[in-house]
């Protein structure tokens, strides 16, 4: 039995191992942890030393026994923190990804995602996964695309044709004419099925926008994407309303804003006048003044964060990574429950002290 | 022990006691024995925690705010646990604190809740085993040791223990 079973989740966002990311999975309801579940590729933790302190990390804001997914993120600048080269052993390809097959074994509770490479060591490792019966993921992004065949073929035979697997067709960074894609999408799902055909698909992307001057609300295009497709056994994920590429500074702080996901678009409050928090409470106080996109009922920690800065709360959102912290954490509640949203609002469970 | 303890009914006391076997008192467990509900919510800014009628016959529902520390949340049960047994006529359509544990009962009443929640949380035969223990084991910051072992605040073992 695998860990989770693919047929009961509704949503695979991909999270980033960053403070905003991670506050924003820990104020979820258990109920809400439970019915999601997230993709995240280890990456240094804020600037600890040790890769140990981004497993604690995971463990606080997910639980520490919930099953989650866990993939090696990308190279990063290395420094001298031990951290970098922990990772990098784990990328290490020798014998079948074995200290990255090791490291998954230690930890009962992790969905391995497989490294690509070298196809024999590949192999060895896909087959060391697979035996382990947690399920398994594959992410393919964008540029793979070309060889998506020879992949999920890779996968297919040795899954027993994917066999508790999913496979993540991730788009990576979508604009608007990210619905345009319906027909390359489906072209890939068909192409993911013909070689492994009893593998579950996750359609994945993020428009998260990047410039908000005059913009006021936007389509989540991913989530128009999939709708559109409306097909069997395929799973919605996004990177949880975050950007895929980071910004990197530079331009001096953005202006305040407040951000409200919707189930199929996101609202964008953004101050023209006021800095720091005063900015943010103004902003908040206008979404809550807009009786048509407000909803008091939503409570989760994201809408109390809002309603504690319109309240002149400076603790509660007063920079943007707080504000980032609110939006996903309201994202993730509507996106695990977009296909019934009253659901969305009965947040109430047992306290266990 | 407070005022408010030793005036329970010895019968409440016993019962209580049943779940203070262990210094980490075993709080959701009395609560459900006391047959009052208790949920984690996102409650309302600057709300640390409520009791209502549950609309059962008699009954009490008690939520608490979840994005508080465990520590302060732990503290908030105990507290509305206290206005359930101490105050239970005058609950009326429901008590809602504030951080500062202010509601629209009077000073006098929330004081005498933090009493009772305070002898629930830290009980004196609990806290006497420890606090011996901790001086053989030549603990050096005491108040930080048993607030930790009790799973309260600092500034709530510090009254406790008068330091």
């Amino acid at each position: 039995m695998p860990l989770r079973n693919w047929s009961d989740i509704p949503y695979l966002p991909i999270l980033s191992l960053r403070p905003a990311e991670m506050r924003a999975l820990e104020e979820l309801p258990n109920l809400t942890k439970d019915r999601l579940l997230p993709i995240v590729h280890l990456r240094p933790w804020v600037a600890a030393h040790r890769l140990e302190n981004a497993i604690e990390k995971i463990s606080e804001a997910y639980g520490d026994d919930r099953p989650i997914v866990i993939a090696v993120g990308e190279r990063e600048l290395p420094n001298e923190r031990p951290v970098f080269t922990q990772l990098e052993t784990l990328r290490n390809p020798d014998n079948g990804f074995q200290n990255w097959c090791s490291f998954i074994e230690a930890h009962e509770n992790y969905i391995p995602v497989i490294q690509l490479g070298d196809v024999q060591q590949e192999a060895r490792e896909i087959e060391r996964l697979f035996n382990l019966g947690r399920g398994l993921v594959l992410i393919i992004e964008s540029r793979a695309f070309p060889v998506i065949a020879a992949l999920a073929q890779r996968v297919g035979q040795r899954t027993n044709g994917g066999q508790d697997v999913c496979i993540v067709i991730d788009f990576g960074a979508a604009r608007r004419n990210h619905t345009e894609l319906l027909g390359v999408a489906t072209d890939y799902i068909n192409t993911v099925r013909q070689h492994a055909p009893r593998a579950f698909i996750a359609l994945s992307a993020s428009s998260f926008p990047d410039s908000f001057v005059g913009l006021a609300d936007q389509q989540i295009y991913e989530r128009e994407l999939f709708d559109r497709l409306n097909l069997p056994d395929l799973i919605y994920s996004d990177r949880g309303s975050a950007r895929v590429e980071r910004q990197n500074g530079g331009g001096g702080q953005p202006a305040p804003r407040i951000d409200y996901p919707l189930s199929i678009s996101w609202k964008f409050y953004r101050s023209e006048d006021l800095v720091e928090f005063a900015g943010y409470q103004q902003q908040a106080r206008l979404l809550i003044a807009d009786r048509n996109i407000w909803n008091p009922n939503f409570r989760v920690w994201g809408t109390q964060m809002i309603e504690r800065t319109a309240a002149g709360d400076s603790s509660a959102i007063g920079s943007p990574s707080k504000a980032t912290a609110a939006r996903i954490n309201l994202h993730l509640q509507r996106q695990a429950f977009y296909s019934d949203p009253n659901l969305a609002q009965e947040t109430d469970e047992d306290w266990s002290g | 022990m407070s005022p408010e303890w030793n005036g329970l009914p010895p019968v409440i006391r016993a019962r209580i006691e049943q779940f203070q076997d262990v210094p980490h008192v075993r709080l959701a467990e009395l609560a459900q024995d006391l047959g009052v509900p208790v949920k984690a919510a996102t409650l309302a800014p600057g709300v640390s925690g409520e009791i209502r009628p549950s609309g059962e016959e008699n009954g009490f529902i008690i939520r608490i705010n979840r994005h508080d520390p465990a520590k302060r949340q732990r503290f908030t049960v105990a507290h509305e646990l206290a206005h359930f047994l101490l105050h239970r006529d005058e609950i009326g359509a429901g008590i809602e604190d504030d951080v500062l544990y202010r509601s629209t009962l009077s000073d006098r009443r929330e004081q005498q809740a933090n009493r009772l929640a305070a002898d629930i949380l830290m009980p004196e035969s609990q806290l006497i085993e420890a606090r011996e223990a901790a001086e053989e084991k030549g603990v050096g910051d005491m108040v930080l040791y048993l607030a930790d072992l009790f799973s309260v605040s600092e500034a709530a073992m510090r009254i406790k223990v008068g330091k």
